[in-house]
């Protein structure tokens, strides 16, 4: 496994350079001179100069792309913000923790709630709760997410007053912002997690294990969960990345002071460093939730881990096999 | 009354084209079927939106924020406009765009996913690293980068979001390109000699399409999302012109005191990318019945 996993993190540095690259040649495309948008209206011939030296404009753009690539890996320099003055990786380390915060309840909330109502719907195929929740599941994967965030907030917030309607705090501050970066991700969960146990449920060998006398509990989270998994691992990992790209927005609605609001507040005043610094860090986090989902895989199907099993571990490998023969 | 052969052994054989039996298939998914009626309605009303829009959208008036009634039955906004009027004129920017882009990202896609898939080789390998990295940007964010450096306008919106969802399609387009280029129809018109292109648009190409209108129609509603997203921010699209995700940016403003200006574009919103959804859901399952019995 180990192996695995490393090779995975190889995989991870050129898929990093490449967002670098991508990220600086959009850098390259914006109208106008970055010399003069950093220095603002009023400056001298000299002063420009000498910022142009300063942020390496002079160069060849190959040679600005490594000193670029340099400096976010060893310093984690992310450029001067046009409108603070002050560095991004800066800013945007005094507010992920907040982000991080919402993504990881959110990306929990996700999974959990998600593949609950998922197995919920196929074991109880066709009943009332079943059309219920693939409705409710259809609806919602069509709501623009900072929309559900508006109307909640018109109607819990400001009618009813259950929870605060923006800022944080404590965990009454994270209900709704959670509930809605998670609700678009967990219909589309729910979705597939039903078509995958259901495809499962009809083959040959759930019907083994319930004439052979398992348990019904076992036989839905033993047997069936385990062969559905990867579709279903599939889907969390793509909707896991949606709930840190679309996690900005909610943000903004529930002006929460996370990097999406930075990234909002920088959109609002062309502050492109910013924007580029931001977009760079959360592309970091989808790629670790790709290798998240990749060792996910890994675990779930042991095809994929009998690749990487090698040696001494042989022995052990055969019985996790001889385990799912027997599932 | 279907025109019928009768076979010499006396069987009656109906007549039957493929696009029948998919149209058959299709009829017979009721959530589809509502989908399509009511991406119908939407396309009609973005087309015909002078015709149905009451008032002029960019009409401002004395009465602001006016509750729904008679006169404006879904109330007025800020300026005094008609909101009605605005919603109607809105879907016609959105569908507008949304249209756009995927004009766009198929061009790209087709080009790029075909040709990857058909030649192979380091050209392949160049071409997927690339998406695969794109892909790695979630897109959202990448619309609202290159939205950002673009400006906003229609046309720049419809690039931002067909850049930033092509890598998806390119890889699908190979990906079936992949499945077909091994078949022996292929291997037939290159022995009989034909020429790359010509393989490519008359042999391979056809056989993608229904993988390509499924995901298409999916990606109606996707773009959607994703503009109404970008305008809310304050990219995208912007007032003067009418677009759901303005409107609500602007109403954001008011929701303590007034609920049409979020309300009205989001229900319209959530009503058009339910309608391709399940369009596309239902066109998956009859354009290929092996997938589901």
């Amino acid at each position: 496994m180990t192996k695995y996993v490393v090779k995975r993190l190889l995989i991870m540095i050129p898929t990093l350079l490449g967002v670098l690259l991508i990220i600086f040649a959009i850098n390259k495309m914006i109208p106008g001179d970055p010399a003069k948008l950093a220095l603002g209206s009023n400056f001298t011939q000299e002063a420009y100069e000498a910022k142009r030296a300063q942020m390496g404009l002079d160069k060849n753009v190959v040679i600005q792309f490594f000193d670029y690539v340099k400096g976010v890996v060893t310093h984690f320099d992310l450029g001067t913000s046009y409108d603070t003055k002050r560095p991004v990786s800066g800013m945007i380390l005094s507010r992920i923790g907040i982000t991080l915060k919402l993504g990881i309840w959110s990306c929990i909330v996700t999974i959990v709630i998600g593949v609950a109502i998922g197995i919920l719907s196929a074991v109880k195929k066709y009943s009332v709760i079943d059309y219920v929740m693939t409705t409710l599941a259809i609806i919602f994967s069509a709501a623009p997410g900072f929309w559900v965030a508006l109307m909640s907030m018109m109607v819990f917030c400001l009618k009813l007053g259950w929870f605060p309607a923006g800022g944080m705090g404590g965990w009454r501050y994270m209900v709704l912002p959670v509930l809605c970066m998670a609700l678009s991700p967990i219909s589309l969960v729910v979705r597939m997690t039903r078509t995958s146990m259901l495809d499962v449920i009809n083959q040959d060998y759930i019907r083994t294990a319930r004439a052979k006398g398992v348990a019904e509990r076992n036989v839905i989270f033993k047997h069936a969960f385990r062969n559905a998994l990867i579709p279903i691992i599939t889907v969390i990992g793509a909707q896991l990345t949606m709930v840190v790209g679309g996690s900005f927005i909610i943000e903004s609605v529930f002006s929460i002071p996370g990097i999406g609001m930075l990234l909002l507040t920088a959109i609002n005043t062309r502050d492109y460093p910013a924007i580029q610094g931001t977009v760079l860090v959360l592309s970091f986090f989808v790629c670790i939730i790709n290798l998240l989902t990749d060792i996910a895989y890994a675990y779930a199907d042991p095809r994929i881990k009998s690749q990487y099993v090698g040696g001494k571990s042989r022995g052990l490998k055969r019985k996790g096999e001889k385990q799912d023969a027997k599932a | 009354m279907p025109k019928r052969k009768v076979t010499t052994s006396g069987e009656v054989l109906e007549k039957h084209s493929q696009a029948g039996d998919v149209w058959r298939r299709f009829k017979r998914n009721k959530l589809a079927m509502v989908g399509m009626v009511i991406a119908i309605i939407l396309i009609l009303i973005a087309v015909f939106a002078n015709v149905i829009a009451p008032y002029n959208p960019a009409q401002v008036s004395t009465q602001r924020l006016a509750m729904p009634s008679a006169q404006h039955i879904m109330g007025t906004d800020n300026f005094g406009r008609d909101l009605f009027s605005r919603t109607v004129y809105g879907t016609r920017v959105s569908l507008l765009i949304s249209l756009l882009s995927l004009v766009f990202s198929l061009i790209i896609g087709i080009v790029l996913g075909a040709t990857a898939g058909f030649f192979g080789g380091v050209y392949e390998n160049i071409i997927m690293r690339i998406c695969d990295i794109l892909m790695c940007i979630p897109g959202m964010l990448l619309a609202v980068m290159i939205s950002s450096v673009l400006g906003i306008g229609i046309v720049n919106t419809a690039i931002a979001i067909a850049v930033s969802g092509v890598a998806p399609c390119i890889r699908m387009i190979r990906a079936t390109v992949l499945q077909i280029r091994s078949q022996e129809f292929v291997e037939a018109a290159r022995a009989t000699g034909s020429r790359n292109g010509r393989i490519i648009f008359h042999e391979i190409l056809p056989n993608v399409l229904s993988p390509l209108i499924v995901d298409s129609t999916m990606r109606i509603g996707g773009n959607i999302l994703q503009i109404s997203g970008l305008s809310f921010i304050g990219l995208g699209v912007q007032p003067p012109t009418c677009e759901w995700g303005s409107i609500m940016s602007a109403g954001q403003e008011f929701i303590t005191t007034f609920w049409p200006m979020i309300t009205f574009p989001g229900i319209m919103i959530l009503l058009t990318v339910f309608a391709f959804n399940v369009m596309g859901d239902g066109l998956r399952d009859a354009l290929d019945p092996r997938l589901k019995q």
